[in-house]
């Protein structure tokens, strides 16, 4: 349920520049104001409590279906942080099943290759064991020197297939549950934010390109650094002179959020566009040539919109483009932060261009954030300061910790 | 003589799963003019040898990707090792019969006439 049913308007038609906006502190005074512990990026200790009680147990976002390529097609997913290798299917009816990738003769990975149509069986490359689609194992070479006898300690073939995983498919999104004994279903975990999504469009957009950075940073200090405009029209000089200038600003030229929401363990901030940027002539350049593009195709309540799915999926709108990100914890020091850019289908070659163009404008802006994210946890990991401290603009940081504590809390409790 | 299939079921290039009572499941295979019949299952993996895929006058299984001659049966590559079983068919009148049900044909004899 959101918790912002009491809440006041908040945004002017024209934009939140008025001194009567109330401060996000006030209408969320749960999240409080005070200065937050470094702790939790830089410690083992933490970490290890979130490898078990967060991605140990938590409903993760480890595909989509653009990640298949319809019926009878796999997909392969290593998750490092809980030592975890996945062998996701989708069946000739279309059902979408993740399974531990793990032979049941002696452990062996099962499946080496990315992705692709499924072979006959899953057959692994040590002894040969053929598994069907569905997991079941239904060939043992040499069988009869087996002890398939379905006694105490002698499991017999139907006891022997592929362990699946709790598998639940969102809109296109494929989360899993590690959890084997847990039985809160997906939509459990995505309480209102399943709901604000209700009918949303999903299906029109298409994958078009997919990056997987290696950065030596906590995945929260990276999760924190995407979470936030503040950030925009001073890291320079892609942000400031090329992307994130479209934001909206007050008189002063600071950014403000035009909408914040709590959705159970899930958040959302919105922003406006600035009325008077000034693009660049090649980005205006492209908007003449195809006038097209900025018409809006999706139901969005801001031109950019950015939710985080607790634990580590954003979902961003910048207009007719959509962004994911997934980051991935492999070490308290070190992430891989998976970026993905959607768009709708290109309709003829100034869309090719376009889309093309934001990909590499966009990904420009994101190298220019890898940049300082190692820095970032040096510094945190100095001990220069044992606290950070958060604006009202970065309410939404804020909101993020808070669930985490909140779920890990319950977890232990559990 | 025994009825297989018609012609016209094993277009070029194409796999047949066939059962006649009495016999193990038979895969009829259409390769450069001539029709062959095999054993339908691999003698390593007991898995059905029409989901593979036909390589020369080679029958490749799916799982292990071993491979018979559709000639001679023979193993012609490892994991495979025991032969398949070879049949020998006739075509009539646009029909496909079995010739002489059950035996193994030795290595060399040819299995099909057009």
């Amino acid at each position: 349920m959101t918790q912002t049913v009491d809440r006041p308007e908040t945004t002017t038609p024209e934009g939140d520049q008025t001194p009567e906006r109330p401060r996000w502190s006030q209408l969320f005074p749960e999240l409080g104001t005070g200065a937050v512990s470094t702790d939790r990026f830089i410690s083992q200790e933490f970490f290890d409590r979130e490898t078990k009680l967060v991605f140990g147990r938590s409903w993760i976002n480890v595909g989509t279906v653009h990640d298949l390529n319809g019926a009878k097609t796999f997909f392969t997913r290593d998750l490092k942080v809980v030592g975890v290798s996945l062998l996701v299917v989708e069946n000739a009816s279309g059902g979408i099943q993740a399974f531990h990738n793990v032979c049941s003769h002696r452990g062996n990975k099962l499946v080496w290759e990315d992705s692709g149509p499924c072979p006959f069986m899953f057959s692994c490359r040590f002894h040969g064991w053929g598994y069907k689609h569905d997991g079941a194992l239904a060939s043992v070479p040499d069988e009869g020197e087996f002890h398939f006898t379905g006694e105490p300690d002698h499991p017999d073939k139907s006891g022997l297939g592929l362990v699946p995983v709790r598998t639940e498919v969102w809109n296109g999104f494929i989360f899993v549950n590690l959890d084997a004994n847990g039985t809160d279903p997906l939509s459990d975990h995505l309480g209102p934010l399943a709901e604000s999504f209700e009918g949303f469009p999903f299906d029109k957009f298409e994958l078009r390109s997919r990056y997987e950075v290696q950065d030596d940073a906590n995945w929260k200090v990276i999760i924190d650094a995407q979470n936030e405009i503040y950030h925009l029209p001073m890291l320079a000089p892609q942000h400031r002179f090329l992307g994130g200038g479209a934001f909206q600003t007050n008189e002063e030229g600071f950014t403000r959020l035009s909408d914040f929401e709590r959705y159970g363990l899930h958040t959302l901030y919105t922003s406006d566009s600035d009325v008077n940027w000034v693009d660049t002539p090649l980005r205006t350049a492209m908007a003449k040539l195809n006038t097209e593009a900025d018409v809006p195709m999706f139901p969005l309540r801001a031109p950019f919109m950015f939710h985080v799915c607790f634990p580590n999926l954003i979902i961003g709108f910048l207009g007719n483009f959509m962004f994911t990100y997934n980051v991935w914890p492999e070490s308290v020091g070190h992430s891989v932060w998976e970026i993905r850019m959607h768009h709708p289908k290109a309709e003829n070659l100034a869309d090719r261009v376009t889309h093309d163009l934001m990909k590499v404008r966009f990904r420009d802006l994101l190298c220019e954030d890898v940049a300082g994210h190692a820095a970032l946890q040096v510094g945190l990991e100095s001990r220069a300061r044992d606290i950070f401290v958060m604006g009202d603009q970065e309410v939404q940081i804020r909101a993020f910790h808070k669930n985490l504590d909140v779920y890990m809390e319950r977890a232990d409790n559990d | 003589m025994r009825h297989l299939c018609s012609v016209a079921d094993v277009p070029a290039g194409a796999l047949l799963t066939v059962r006649l009572e009495g016999l193990p499941d038979l895969l009829v295979c259409h390769v450069d003019g001539k029709f062959h019949v095999v054993e339908a299952t691999c003698s390593h993996g007991a898995v059905p040898l029409a989901e593979g895929r036909v390589l020369g006058c080679e029958i490749e299984c799916p799982l292990h990707a071993g491979r018979f001659d559709l000639t001679t049966g023979e193993a012609t590559r490892r994991p495979a090792k025991k032969p398949i079983q070879v049949f020998t068919c006739v075509a009539d009148d646009g029909e496909l019969y079995l010739e002489q049900p059950g035996v193994l044909v030795e290595a060399g004899m040819a299995s099909t006439s057009g």
